[in-house]
């Protein structure tokens, strides 16, 4: 702000601009939803102790392939180059509702975990059977299988595995196998919530916008990973950059479209992406086990407005208080043009 | 797109007026003009090869000449089609008197659609400009040769 | 899209390629960089029949003093001319005119004379042509010609250059460090919506513009109002007739008042820029 107001007795247009949101996210309770909210997922612990994860989520470029195998390695113990995360697939994900609405994780991420623990609860089961005690004894530690205060004796997923699937010492009534699949019917979508600031210069010859600093922190629940998670901030804060400043689908009067090319529709790129300062905080969501609310559109719904308002910002001292989007430098030269700088 | 030009000819207005109403002289006129045959009488079938150098396209299309108030104005309505889009639309032409000479303005309104508007946008009215300078200025030679 | 379909022959020598071009007349386009035309091949704008591609000619691309004056070949790379010592020791302003054409990968493959026979009208060498008053050479099936910066550029997208010709080498004199380069880019494309270059000297000022007009122009109405003057006042006054005698493009990008704007705006930094190396 010290910047700006010694910009601003300099002559020179340099604004600020906040926004604060809350979303809507993880799609979503089914009833509230035109075909179905729900997600699925199946873990499957193969024969030879790796793992195979099913998601009818399709991350592309989410990263869910990581999050995931994140997730279930550290519940069941297993190394996380040992699990598969299959996606995208019909034939290999029969059904699943995918990404939007940032419900990957929240969602998807939460059937997987769902269907994690029915792997672990029947292990246990058949652990137990081995030990010759009861379930309630069984503990799954760091990978593997003991009962303290029952037996020394520990089993690891290779072993239970091989029992499950060789199935010559099974309890009964338990089904060979260890494998498990489960929709998850969320209760209520979630609220991921942030602050943006920004603080742009404006050339007052040109109309021309320079973003000097930028500044976000949103909070998404527990963070399973924060470089993915950064990653969808910085993403999202491109993608605003260019809605605000440059972006823009031009038809003329006659329904023409005149921007078919990149060469006439500007897209951000790397130049145009300032130095981010990236923060956090972690409101654990209720809603699902994971505490997780989603990322995926945090960047694209605080930076707009945070941009759009320190440009206004910028211009305020000539009495400008409105732009449409995007606010190119034609725009802008033309609110600018038929006004002089009040005497700040 | 609304496109005014102006262009001075070197003769008087009548003989200006009849040589825009004659396929003879429109046809060695028209920039990139192969063909053009008179359908009716005020209408006309041409293929034209436009563009700019390196990028032309071959258009087919219709052109009529109305509201015909000798030698002040006239109107002319085009459409053309070909590979890389389409044109249609209206030009107003007034010719009044400059010395020995006409002054001709001409305000045409254009739609110009398909491949040449989705991804050269930018350029359209300036090739427009462009080609209605070389049509007024083939028509000056054309017109200064035979006085 | 895939551009349609077409012969594709590599010449070894310039003689090779001039025979090529005689042959095939206005069905052939040559090809140095692709920067250009293959952009408009892919969209089928340009159909070429045959591409003649002039690009591995080593004898083409070279920088080097010559006479007096530095001569760069054809095929020279933006990215060559961009970092070039000689060109940046005597004559800067073709460098730093190199640097703003469009992104590193397209200065990698881009030629000086590819684009200069391309013409766009907001390419970013045609203002630094003409301010240097530049000559070039086009090599045709009459043997060889000199044209003048001044004569090359005829209108929208056309130059000079006949269908059986093939430009075969650009030649700047030295200069002075007292030159600017000073460009407003079209955000999606990078072309210059208004590009001024200035090359200044104690006897006067040349000033060329690009990216405003159909085709690019010496701004000669900002070069007599500024004469030998260095003034801010002068160069504020200079630079308004920035636009004088032409006619404004307008697109979708900016109006033609808004250019007519930028060309001035940039004229009065580029004057700026260029007197303070002095």
């Amino acid at each position: 702000m010290a910047e700006r107001n010694a910009a601003r007795a300099a002559g020179r247009l340099f604004g600020v601009g906040v926004s604060t949101y809350l979303e809507i996210c993880a799609m979503g309770p089914s009833k509230a939803m035109p075909a179905g909210g729900w997600e699925w997922g199946c873990v499957r612990m193969e024969i030879s102790a790796k793992v195979t994860v099913i998601t009818g989520v399709t991350p592309h470029g989410q990263g869910q392939e990581t999050s995931f195998a994140q997730i279930v390695a550290d519940r069941l113990g297993v190394p996380i180059e040992d699990i598969a995360v299959l996606r995208g697939d019909t034939s290999v994900a029969h059904y699943g509702r995918d990404t939007y609405g940032s419900r990957g994780t929240a969602v998807g991420g939460t059937a997987i975990v769902m269907s994690v623990d029915k792997v672990i609860k029947k292990a246990k089961t058949l652990a137990a059977h081995l030990f010759e005690t009861l379930d309630e004894y069984v503990v799954l530690e760091n990978g593997k299988f003991k009962a303290p205060g029952i037996t020394a004796r520990e089993i690891t997923w290779a072993e239970l595995a091989a029992e499950a699937y060789l199935a010559k010492n099974l309890p009964a009534g338990l089904e060979p196998g260890l494998e498990a699949s489960s929709f998850f019917e969320p209760e209520n979508f979630t609220f991921p919530f942030g602050a943006h600031i920004c603080a742009v210069e404006v050339d007052r010859d040109t109309g021309e916008v320079a973003i000097k600093k930028y500044i976000a922190v949103d909070d998404c629940g527990n963070q399973i990973n924060p470089l993915l998670v950064e990653g969808q901030v910085q993403g999202g804060i491109a993608h605003s950059i260019g809605q605000a400043l440059f972006e823009q689908t031009i038809y003329d009067e006659n329904g023409q479209l005149l921007t078919g090319e990149f060469m006439d529709y500007a897209m951000p790129r790397a130049t145009d992406i300032p130095e981010y300062t990236l923060g956090s905080t972690v409101t654990p969501s209720p809603v699902n086990p994971l505490g997780v609310k989603g990322v995926g559109e945090a960047g694209t719904i605080g930076a707009t407005p945070a941009i759009a308002n320190a440009v206004i910002d910028a211009l305020a001292p000539l009495g400008i208080v409105h732009l449409d989007l995007p606010m190119t430098p034609q725009r802008i030269w033309r609110a600018m043009k038929t006004r002089t700088m009040a005497t700040v | 797109m609304k496109l005014t030009v102006s262009h001075s000819i070197p003769a008087d207005r009548q003989r200006v007026f009849e040589a825009l109403c004659d396929p003879a002289i429109l046809r060695r006129c028209i920039p990139g003009g192969e063909s053009l045959t008179a359908t009716g009488p005020d209408a006309y079938e041409a293929t034209l090869k436009i563009g700019v150098p390196g990028i032309k396209g071959v258009y087919s299309g219709t052109a009529t000449i109305g509201d015909k108030h000798p030698p002040e104005s006239l109107t002319l309505g085009f459409e053309g089609k070909g590979g890389p889009g389409f044109v249609r639309g209206s030009a107003a032409i007034v010719l009044s008197p400059d010395g020995a000479s006409t002054r001709v303005d001409c305000e045409a309104d254009a739609q110009v659609g398909g491949l040449i508007a989705a991804v050269g946008s930018r350029l359209i009215e300036a090739t427009a400009r462009k080609l209605a300078g070389d049509f007024f200025n083939q028509l000056s030679n054309k017109m200064s040769a035979t006085v | 899209m895939y551009p349609a379909n077409f012969d594709y022959v590599r010449p070894a020598s310039v003689d090779e390629a001039v025979a090529l071009l005689k042959r095939h007349g206005e069905d052939a386009k040559v090809l140095a960089g692709g920067h250009s035309l293959i952009p408009a091949m892919k969209l089928r704008l340009a159909r070429p029949s045959v591409v003649i591609d002039i690009g591995r000619i080593a004898t083409l691309s070279y920088i080097r003093e010559a006479g007096g004056a530095i001569a760069v070949g054809a095929t020279t790379t933006h990215a060559e001319v961009e970092t070039s010592k000689l060109l940046r020791e005597k004559c800067p302003l073709l460098s730093e005119t190199a640097s703003h054409i469009g992104d590193v990968q397209v200065r990698n493959m881009g030629t000086i004379g590819g684009s200069l026979v391309h013409a766009d009208p907001a390419s970013d060498y045609p203002a630094a042509i003409l301010a240097l008053e530049a000559e070039i050479d086009l090599v045709g099936p009459r043997g060889k010609r000199t044209v003048r910066a001044d004569q090359f550029f005829v209108d929208l997208l056309q130059t000079t250059i006949a269908a059986d010709e093939i430009l075969t080498e650009v030649r700047v004199p030295m200069t002075s460090r007292s030159v600017a380069y000073i460009k407003t880019e079209q955000k999606a494309s990078g072309f210059a919506l208004a590009g001024v270059a200035v090359v200044a000297s104690p006897t006067g000022v040349r000033v060329g513009i690009t990216g405003i007009a159909p085709k690019p122009y010496r701004a000669t109405a900002v070069e007599q109002a500024i004469g030998n003057q260095r003034t801010a006042h002068a160069i504020e006054v200079a630079a308004a007739h920035a636009a004088d005698g032409v006619v404004p493009l307008a697109d979708i990008h900016a109006s033609a008042e808004f250019r007519a704007h930028l060309a001035q705006v940039n004229t009065r930094r580029a004057l700026e820029r260029a007197f303070a190396r002095a």
